[in-house]
């Protein structure tokens, strides 16, 4: 009888812990950036510094 | 659109680590690291050369492609950055890099290197520009204040180029058709291919 009683104790645990697994799992994708937002990393902030940093290029990595 | 690259002139770089230094300084790396460093190949035989290395942000970065928690991203202008609060330091970009650059600043027991730490380009980090997290992190974002590298601008034989890969290899187009010879861009097979 203290068997049975075990068996079923352990049957409702492994039932209780396993409820767990009912919730939505998350699968990240490899190789994608995982990290923080850089706003100066956004097309439009690549494309407003283009001109400047172009002539600043032209201006100081030219020779004189 | 504008692809950032660094290219150095290696007929001209006199080896005087201005660049390395210019580095330091504005960035306040801590002693250990190098984020920038010359070379010389047949130091002391007659035509010994030198070239100044740091990342090249290579449009296919190896680094990224092993990180195993993907703290790498690429601007829309190509600088390859990464995200120091998830770099856990195990040292694959490492090993992946041709221009090991990426560096650690601890070496202790246990093999705990502690966050990886490379060139950004002046470009900073996945902070808010100009914070104080950022520069602690990255160090100053030059690029956000349209501003080049400071070791390009600090070079004193305007051997270190960078900039929009465009322009930076006009520049060096123009000098090799003045100067004679064969154009010797160090690193650029590896790191931007034939792009």
């Amino acid at each position: 009888m203290p068997y049975k009683a075990m068996l079923v104790a352990l049957a409702v645990t492994s039932l209780s812990l396993l409820t767990a697994c009912d919730q939505e799992v998350v699968f990240h994708e490899p190789g994608v950036y995982k990290g923080k937002h850089d706003e100066t990393a956004t097309q439009e902030a690549a494309q407003r510094r283009q001109d400047q940093l172009r002539e600043r290029a032209m201006t100081g990595m030219t020779d004189r | 659109m504008a692809r950032m690259k660094f290219l150095c002139d290696a007929e001209r770089c006199i080896e005087c680590q201005a660049c390395v230094t210019a580095c330091k300084s504005e960035h306040e790396v801590p002693w250990g690291v190098n984020r920038r460093r010359v070379i010389v190949m047949d130091d002391g035989v007659p035509g010994e050369k030198s070239v100044s290395v740091a990342c090249m942000h290579c449009s296919d970065a190896p680094c990224a492609a092993v990180c195993p928690v993907d703290c790498f991203y690429t601007t829309a202008d190509g600088i390859v950055l990464h995200d120091k609060d998830l770099c856990i330091g195990c040292g694959y970009c490492f090993y992946a890099c041709p221009f090991g650059a990426p560096q650690y600043p601890q070496q202790s027991a246990f093999g705990v290197r502690g966050k990886m730490d490379k060139c950004t380009f002046c470009a900073g980090g996945p902070e808010e520009a100009h914070s104080e997290a950022e520069y602690v992190k990255y160090g100053s974002n030059r690029i956000a204040e349209g501003k080049l590298p400071l070791c390009a601008e600090m070079c004193s034989t305007k051997a270190l180029l960078a900039g929009d890969g465009d322009v930076v290899s006009d520049i060096y187009r123009q000098r090799v058709m003045r100067r004679g010879g064969r154009p010797q861009t160090w690193g650029w097979q590896a790191a931007y291919g034939n792009a």
